[in-house]
């Protein structure tokens, strides 16, 4: 696989191929990320082509001396924010149409119903975190960006990711916790796999 | 609560999240809609060149025929002859042809 050092000239010279290569190269993680932050797979498949257009048009804007991956992450990152900001206005009474759209878990059936409960309860609690908590925690434990990354990622000061990512910790927990279908005790129990 | 407890908590919460997504991929569609996107933004560039184009295509014909009409203008026509000032011109070097050229010749 070619580095992006390499790619970022053949694509700004105009080779589809190049593109074509980066494209296959971060569509899974990116993609990943759209999802887990929208769980709409349609939203993702959208989310993943508006990305790579916009990195196509602004591709003479980029040095090339670096890894793309968090710049991709960025807009991709932005424009989930902007599909959420919508929906939210559109959808807001439709609730029961966007949990069907849910992504859900993919646990096999011989997995242990309390284990799927508690996955699912954790799951919850991750959707109930605002969008800038779910992004940081998101890019955090899904993607392993580090804390400067994502201060990229998400346009702010690091401060500002550590502060989110504490947060969405602490109303995780929180909701862990007091949910009435998961114990203390079993909420914190190392998972086997 | 730990600290024990936050990575179990961290632990639990990537878990969870890995389960979400993994093995998720984007159809081949994506890359499909991407291609045709990219190839409509080039396309939409290339009009404007190909009008850029043709304007020149214009500009050279209209100045390729003002050279034909001058030549015919100034050139001794069949009917006349040449003329003082129509010979000047010619000899003053706006045309190539030659001077005393005319079709009956």
């Amino acid at each position: 696989m070619l580095d992006d050092v390499e790619l970022v000239p053949r694509i700004q010279e105009g080779d589809l191929d190049a593109f074509e290569t980066l494209y296959h190269k971060y569509k899974n993680e990116l993609y990943r990320t759209a999802l887990a932050i929208t769980r709409d797979r349609g939203a993702a498949e959208e989310l993943l082509q508006d990305c790579f257009l916009r990195a196509y048009d602004h591709m003479d804007r980029v040095d090339g001396c670096s890894s793309l991956r968090p710049w991709l992450h960025r807009i991709i990152v932005n424009l989930s924010y902007n599909w959420a900001a919508k929906k939210r206005l559109r959808l807001i009474s439709l609730e029961d149409v966007f949990d069907r759209l849910l992504v859900v878990p993919r646990t096999s059936p011989e997995r242990a119903f309390e284990r799927e409960e508690l996955l699912l309860v954790v799951d919850e609690a991750v959707r109930s975190l605002s969008m800038p908590q779910r992004a940081v925690v998101i890019l955090f434990h899904l993607q392993g960006f580090s804390l400067a990354e994502i201060a990229y990622v998400l346009d702010c000061p690091v401060g500002t990711v550590k502060s989110r990512l504490h947060n969405a910790r602490k109303a995780l927990r929180h909701r862990l916790i007091s949910d009435s279908r998961v114990s203390s005790e079993a909420a914190f129990e190392p998972l086997s796999s | 609560m730990g600290d024990n407890m936050r990575d179990e908590l961290d632990v639990l919460v990537e878990r969870v999240l890995r389960d979400c997504v993994s093995g998720e991929t984007p159809p081949q569609r994506v890359w499909t809609n991407i291609r045709l996107g990219v190839q409509e933004q080039r396309g939409q560039a290339s009009p404007r060149f190909r009008h850029v184009r043709s304007l020149w295509a214009e500009v050279i014909s209209c100045g390729a025929d003002f050279v034909v009409g001058a030549r015919l203008i100034l050139t001794p026509s069949a009917m006349g002859g040449e003329n003082g000032w129509t010979e000047r011109l010619v000899l003053a070097g706006h045309s190539s042809a030659p001077p005393h050229y005319s079709i009956h010749h």
